[in-house]
């Protein structure tokens, strides 16, 4: 193949029953991953980020929508559900004190999805478990400590050794570094890129800070209400976004420059429920461009340049438009 | 305008030990004109939290607190509980990380509100409910009359802060301590908190106390800036001097470790303009 993509998914749909009626969780998300490649899922809370990473993992059902994965033909993504999880995937979770079993020290937090699935024991799945340790910087005498004796970063390290115990094709990183402190999220973020220069894991890299993302990522796909709004490579996105939302999400990071003290462009409102999704464009109501057509017809995600995507009547152009927002 | 609002001055506080005593805060000495917004800054157990506990007078036992925190001329240091009580809500006041864990789940937000309010201001319920409409249209929460019927589980993270916010600002404290109020928020929520935080300082003069460990906050919000290193604040300043030109290892640490937009920070400050900056130049190129 010319083109090799590790992971596949296509127009994936998942919605829960609520009293209030359904609730579209996702609706028609479609993306794909390269190997050695990091896909950064970016969105406020209640995007549907984590239910597209549990979906993938096949620890929630999908209601449709088809995936390919790792060379092996595209299949329904529900099948996924209640099978053994795919070796393949490996996930860290956004905080290491509830993923972790604070009864059990890091020697056997490390050791045993080696031991669930594959038949190392003795001195040999203590060098191994050694080996993993040394990868994500924790010494040998990390092993019989205990969660709580660790830091939060050093707990997210012990996370992360044991996510690449069965050398997973795809890392999925679930706001990994939310609970940390600042000076430790760099650290963390330089060495998950260290990891994937040494192994060429793929990483699905799912954050609300759009700070972090160009540290790691090379493209990027931003998810409003269950939908992909916007997507393509990192630096094109950035240096020119299209919809108003990647522009409001890029606008709300705090900025290291005091000059720009007291200067708030904030977007008003907070999603929508998804219970309730408006009518038309779901992020007309807090748009500032918007117009009746907005409110009337869905956009549907258009392909602008390759690998550029975006969904929006309006979009900002590389004119005007864009420096309506210039302060 | 040179009034201290709060002035703290050679503040330690030890927790005694079996072998040897913990000195948690290494005379710590820090003042916030009235009006003003200071960030105290530092990573997790650097003493931030204690510093806001002891302004409230709430250090847990068995530490040993000394030296002198005067809050609006009023010392905080060695009251008993019953005059704390009286500081804490019309002195001073504090909106905590997790707004979550801060209500209580069994009461709506309007027997919340009208609680503090009516112990505070001894007045009747209908007045305090009065009160407490006008305080959470004093924190841009719209629909107040829907919003004091909810439990908190049916708000959102952002709207609970700002309920948050008009709970401590309910007994209009002179001085208001926001320990890490954003850091469980969205991004685009935390913008909301900070411009509201921001103009609640400028427009009606109130004193605010901001712990975090953002630096991209703090260069929005505050005025002045101190950073705090194993109990000891290191370094004072005004925002500017502590960005451009750092003096403590740890403010350089914090700073190099500091996210930005477009990787290339050092470009941005040289065009001088914002994150968003390098976008818009590039974007609207043509």
């Amino acid at each position: 193949m010319t083109n090799p993509t590790l992971l596949s998914v296509s127009d994936v749909r998942k919605s829960f029953a609520t009293p209030r009626g359904p609730l579209k969780a996702l609706d028609g998300v479609s993306f794909s991953i390269k190997p050695g490649e990091t896909l950064a899922l970016v969105g406020e809370s209640g995007s549907g980020k984590s239910t597209l990473a549990l979906v993938l993992l096949g620890l929630l059902g999908a209601d449709s929508g088809m995936l390919a994965f790792d060379g092996r033909s595209a299949a329904p993504i529900a099948d996924r559900a209640h099978r053994r999880p795919d070796r393949g995937l490996g996930i860290v979770f956004q905080n290491p004190h509830s993923s972790l079993n604070p009864r059990m020290k890091v020697r056997s937090l490390v050791a045993e999805p080696l031991k669930a699935s594959s038949d190392l024991h003795g001195n040999a799945l203590t060098d191994r478990v050694v080996t993993l340790l040394e990868q994500v910087g924790l010494g040998r005498q990390y092993m019989e400590r205990y969660p709580h004796e660790l830091s939060g970063g050093q707990m997210q390290r012990v996370a992360i050794a044991r996510a690449l115990a069965l050398e997973p094709k795809l890392l999925i990183l679930d706001e990994p570094t939310a609970a940390l402190d600042v000076s430790v999220r760099m650290q963390i973020l330089k060495l998950l890129k260290s990891l994937q220069e040494h192994h060429g894991t793929s990483y699905l890299y799912i954050t609300h800070d759009l700070g972090t993302v160009d540290h790691i990522a090379d493209q990027i796909i931003v998810m409003y209400l269950g939908r992909i709004v916007e997507s393509g490579r990192v630096q094109d996105v950035f240096a020119a976004p299209r919809h108003p939302y990647t522009r409001a999400l890029l606008d709300a990071v705090p900025t290291l420059d005091p000059r720009n003290r007291g200067v708030f462009v904030t977007l008003d409102g907070e999603v929508p429920s998804p219970v309730d999704r408006p009518s038309g464009c779901s992020f007309a109501p807090r748009c500032r461009w918007k117009t009746r057509r907005c409110t009337e017809i869905d956009p549907a995600l258009e392909v602008a340049d390759p690998g550029r995507a975006f969904a929006c009547h309006h979009p900002l152009a590389s004119g005007p438009d864009g420096n309506e927002l210039d302060h | 305008m040179t009034r201290s609002i709060l002035d703290i001055t050679g503040l330690d506080v030890t927790f005694p030990g079996l072998v040897r005593d913990t000195r948690i805060l290494r005379g710590v000495d820090l003042q916030i004109q009235a009006g003003q917004i200071l960030g105290l800054v530092g990573e997790s157990g650097s003493g931030k939290s204690m510093t806001a506990s002891a302004c409230l007078g709430m250090v847990p036992e068995p530490a040993v607190v000394s030296g002198s925190i005067l809050i609006d001329g009023e010392e905080v240091v060695g009251r008993s509980d019953a005059e704390l009580n009286k500081m804490r809500g019309g002195q001073v006041a504090m909106v905590f990380q997790n707004p979550m864990r801060s209500l209580n789940p069994f009461f709506t937000i309007g027997q919340q509100l009208t609680e503090i309010i009516r112990r505070h201001r001894s007045c009747g319920k209908q007045e305090a409910i009065a009160a407490a409409t006008e305080g959470l249209r004093s924190v841009q929460l719209p629909d107040s009359n829907v919003i004091l019927c909810r439990y908190p589980h049916q708000l959102s993270g952002g709207q609970i802060q700002r309920v948050m916010i008009a709970l401590a600002l309910a007994c209009r404290p002179k001085l208001l301590i926001a320990d890490e109020p954003t850091t469980a928020l969205d991004v685009t929520v935390q913008a909301q908190i900070i411009s509201l935080l921001y103009r609640l300082a400028k427009e009606a003069g109130l004193t605010i106390l901001f712990i975090t460990h953002d630096l991209g906050v703090v260069s929005q919000l505050c005025d002045r800036v101190a950073v705090m290193y194993e109990g000891e604040i290191v370094e004072t300043g005004s925002v500017s001097d502590i960005i451009d030109n750092p003096q403590h290892a740890y403010s350089k640490r914090l700073i190099e470790a500091f996210p930005a937009v477009g990787r290339g920070q050092q470009t941005f400050k040289a065009q001088g303009k914002p994150a968003c900056g390098p976008s818009i130049i590039m974007g609207g190129a043509s």
